[in-house]
């Protein structure tokens, strides 16, 4: 099988430098600190029970989950804001695009290049990830599906940093932009949906209507399909046993979405992230197609 | 053949080619001269599927390039004027990847990259960190880095700037060598009398249009052609002055000392005609002929702008 040339060129040069063995040293000394001293606090407080309760290590994974999943979307951004920018900066762009290689190619290496730092990321924690592995509590399947909606969420943030990058000609503007931008899905998205429905709370007051009406922010709600945090907090919950947890956040915004709804909230979610991706990787071979 | 023909492109309300229309023979090492603005970098780009033309179009033996740009990239190898490396990767990983960005495998790239390295002359450079190549190796690596498809037309942009004279003259031996292999390559460059001493025809571009192109020599005795005669008289310099002032193709006449400088429209025949008449008359001529021309002067002439001026001081 042939392999996309910039992937496998970038997973040489990334491999080369010593950043790579930092990151990887970073992310999993960071996971292990946290998840050893929930897991010995955890032990301390057993002498007293006499027993570790399954839910406190269901719980523990939720930690390590949450702390794996900040870190990605903290460290994509970083890697892909870069790739095309550096490119260009590097003056190798043109010389790439005078290549038989296709726009699209060359972005789709790019995404395929740092979705492999995710990969080697995920993989290099599974010792640590293990510890909750020790008393039960989490099986394989779970561990996959956690490992898919981490790729995906992945996927969709690095898309977006892949198109700030062919959109820029700059590093530093692709970097702050593609920052800004995952912060705007991550918590402007929740703060608009709480924005909104405290306006309409006013309104209602202010109206005199009474309580029997309950303000909602309506249709407005599907805008959080779009946050790879609130889609990893549906699949983490459910596998945690609580799977209404879309529901009552759906809830705290007025809205009582359909049981349909909420039971295939991760996969819609999954589905139009993966869609956005595409858009957005499309739009960035568009941008660096010179013949376009 | 390439064929370049009513090329258009413009940028942001300014003409960078103004029907550009070109001739370049196969096997052709072919000079495109031009002051900074002229259009070179865009014809390039544009011949190298860099650039969409806003109309126009090139044939390659009658094939239309912008209908079949897959075609046009197998056909055209294209050197910027800036390196374009990755400073991380050896020598030959470099050959290895843009290799694979043309589809050829690992081990043909490793086979056609030892013999590019060898000749442009860094054999035995192959497990060599690019970023310690010296400039002139860096741009060598690049003209490898060209070639490595095996193009028929090689597109290089100012190759020669930034090089020190030992560099240039190696990469110029190497030009030779790919025009002798029955390659075609199209060359920009400032150093007009390096595109001279290399070049087998030129073209003068300015203002998106292609003013003059043929063969060094052609141009050279055009120039020739326009320059005025320079005549030394050994003895009867007035009799000289005196029937070169009856003759009416003679427009201005400068003497100084034993060496007249005349202004003469009139081909070879006609020079020789009025040599005749000076030396039946009893002038004894020491020496007579046209003021040798440069592709300097040429370009001086035909582009007339102060930014002419600059390339010609900085090629010196």
């Amino acid at each position: 099988m042939k392999l996309n040339p910039v992937f496998k060129n970038e997973v040489k040069l990334s491999s080369r430098t010593v950043k790579t063995s930092w990151m990887v040293f970073g992310y999993n000394a960071a996971l292990l600190a946290v998840s050893l001293t929930v897991f010995y606090g955890m032990l301390e407080w057993a002498h007293y029970g006499s027993s570790v309760e399954y839910s406190e290590m269901v719980q523990m994974y939720m930690i390590m989950g949450y702390m794996e999943f900040g870190m990605i979307l903290l460290i994509i951004p970083a890697i892909t804001s870069g790739s095309i920018a550096g490119e260009r900066e590097r003056q190798t762009l043109d010389i790439l695009l005078a290549t038989k290689m296709r726009p699209i190619s060359v972005v789709m290496g790019k995404l395929m290049a740092s979705l492999s730092s995710v990969l080697m990321l995920a993989v290099s924690s599974l010792p640590v990830l293990s510890i909750v592995f020790v008393y039960g509590g989490v099986g394989v399947k779970e561990l996959l599906a956690f490992v898919v909606i981490l790729c995906v969420s992945a996927v969709f943030v690095g898309s977006i940093g892949i198109f700030f990058s062919a959109l820029c000609r700059r590093t530093t503007a692709a970097t702050v932009a593609s920052y800004l931008a995952t912060i705007f899905l991550l918590a402007g998205t929740y703060l608009a949906e709480g924005a909104v429905y405290e306006a309409r709370q006013m309104q209602i007051a202010a109206s005199g209507v009474g309580e029997a009406v309950y303000a909602s922010v309506g249709k407005l709600i599907y805008l959080l399909l779009v946050n790879p945090a609130v889609t990893f907090y549906g699949l983490i919950s459910a596998q945690a046993g609580s799977s209404d947890a879309i529901w009552t956040l759906c809830l705290s915004f007025g809205v009582r979405v359909q049981e349909f709804g909420t039971q295939y909230w991760v996969l819609l979610s999954v589905c139009l992230q993966l869609l956005l991706s595409g858009l957005l990787l499309w739009l960035a071979a568009r941008k660096i197609d010179p013949l376009k | 053949m390439l064929k370049i023909k009513d090329l258009c492109k413009q940028y942001s309300g300014r003409q960078a080619l103004d029907s550009l229309n070109l001739e370049i023979p196969t096997g052709e090492l072919f000079g495109f001269v031009g002051p900074n603005g002229a259009g070179k970098t865009t014809a390039m780009k544009i011949m190298a599927g860099l650039l969409r033309a806003d109309s126009g179009e090139i044939y390659i033996d009658d094939i239309k390039l912008f209908e079949d740009y897959n075609r046009l990239k197998e056909l055209i190898g294209y050197m910027p004027d800036f390196f374009g490396v990755y400073d991380n990767l050896k020598v030959m990983e470099y050959l290895e990847f843009y290799g694979s960005a043309y589809g050829i495998d690992t081990r043909s790239a490793q086979k056609i990259g030892r013999e590019l390295l060898g000749m442009v002359g860094l054999d035995g450079r192959e497990d060599q960190a690019v970023d310690s190549l010296s400039r002139g190796m860096k741009q060598r690596l690049c003209l490898a880095r060209a070639m490595i498809h095996d193009p028929q037309y090689l597109i290089l942009d100012e190759p020669a700037s930034g090089l020190d004279p030992r560099s240039r003259h190696e990469f110029k031996e190497i030009l030779k060598n790919l025009q002798a292999l029955g390659k075609t390559v199209i060359i920009s460059s400032h150093i007009l009398m390096e595109l001279a001493e290399i070049c087998s025809s030129i073209g003068v571009i300015e203002h998106g249009k292609i003013i003059l192109q043929g063969s060094i020599e052609d141009i050279l005795s055009a120039v020739d052609s326009s320059n005025p005669l320079m005549i030394q008289v050994y003895a009867h310099l007035d009799r000289a002055v005196g029937i070169l002032k009856e003759e009416q193709a003679v427009s201005r006449l400068t003497v100084q000392g034993s060496h007249i400088l005349a202004y003469f429209e009139g081909g070879r025949e006609e020079e020789a005609r009025l040599l005749k008449r000076l030396v039946d008359q009893g002038v004894l001529v020491q020496s007579y002929g046209r003021e040798k021309g440069s592709l300097e002067s040429l370009f001086l002439k035909i582009t007339g702008s102060e930014e002419a001026g600059y390339e010609a001081e900085s090629s010196i």
